[in-house]
């Protein structure tokens, strides 16, 4: 009778590598698997940490830009400053810019009614009274120079 | 969803396989084995971040194997179809016993007369220790179709193998 299974497993059993080359060649890839070991992990850590990060600033800046608390005077005003200097640009038409820069300009009327909030009533009112004065030569002039870009386009 | 095992245990999974796998590859010559099998795992390692266990289990590093021979015999100028290599059995020298020996050539005799897909079933399932269901997945067929038709290759293998040592017997 042929045993056919019990042939194949001799078959198997004498083709296995031997057990001093299973070591020899772990001995080998060791160091350089330990090394990928912990690059990967780094990099996993690393994921969660850029997610933050990015997290975080699309926050600040986000906060920074909407938030009346962050007036002159405050670390985050020059953030708010550039980014509003960024989009600026991106209003092409007179119609679009002077409807952001009234934008703007409510924006300094919150923070300024932010920041008189923790003043006595009486300077808060002339310092209201000086805001408004301000803003009003502020839009002036921005409505002058609107007039007269839209003459030199025409 | 399969984890991405740590290379150890892709190591400890594999090693054996792709050892016989190259084994029968090369004439059975146990140091010339043992360096391409090294070679692999070193370009395994190299390549680990690339490896996902969802596609495959082992194929990945079983195509490293057969890329890793393909450059061998190319290095050697020899010309050589490595998957029609699967017949080579462990070769008859070194062994001792006479028995031993005819039924080894006796085997070796039988897995010539199957087609190439008959002793790549036979290999995959008896030498190098496949499952049935990720030998239905690597040849995309269904475990049940896989598994009947390794059943019938071995009817087919059996018979032969009886024939040939009746013969030899004469």
């Amino acid at each position: 009778m042929y045993l056919l299974k019990r042939e194949l497993r001799k078959v198997k059993k004498s083709s296995a590598p031997t057990s001093a080359f299973k070591r020899e060649l772990w001995l080998k890839l060791q160091p350089n698997a330990v090394m990928h070991h912990r690059r990967l992990h780094l990099r996993l850590a690393l994921v969660p940490v850029f997610a933050l990060m990015l997290f975080l600033s699309l926050g600040v800046g986000t906060y920074a830009y909407a938030s009346p608390a962050v007036s002159e005077g405050h670390p985050l005003f020059k953030l708010k400053q550039g980014l509003e200097k960024l989009e600026r640009p991106l209003h092409r038409s007179p119609e679009a810019r002077a409807e952001f820069e009234e934008r703007v300009r409510s924006r300094r009327r919150a923070e300024m009614e932010h920041r008189l909030r923790s003043l006595p009533p009486d300077i808060r009112e002339e310092m209201r009274l000086r805001f408004e004065e301000r803003q009003k030569a502020k839009a002036e002039a921005a409505a002058d120079t609107t007039t007269e870009e839209s003459t030199i386009e025409n | 969803m399969a984890e991405k095992p740590d290379f150890k245990v892709f190591y400890d999974r594999n090693l054996d396989r792709v050892y016989r796998y190259v084994f029968f590859r090369v004439g059975c010559r146990q140091e010339v084995a043992e360096d391409l099998t090294s070679e692999i795992f070193i370009k395994a390692l190299k390549a680990f971040d690339r490896y996902d266990p969802e596609q495959s289990q082992s194929a990945w590093i079983m195509t490293i194997a057969r890329n890793t021979l393909i450059n061998h015999y190319r290095d050697r100028k020899e010309e050589v179809d490595v998957d029609a290599l699967a017949n080579v059995l462990p070769g008859v020298d070194g062994r001792v016993e006479i028995e031993r020996r005819e039924k080894s050539i006796v085997l070796e005799r039988a897995l010539a007369t199957l087609s190439a897909h008959e002793r790549q079933l036979i290999e995959l399932k008896y030498l190098l220790g496949y499952g049935y269901q990720e030998m239905a997945k690597q040849m995309s067929k269904s475990t049940a179709a896989i598994k009947m038709e390794t059943h019938r290759i071995m009817k087919k293998l059996r018979a032969v193998c009886i024939s040939l040592s009746e013969n030899s017997g004469k």
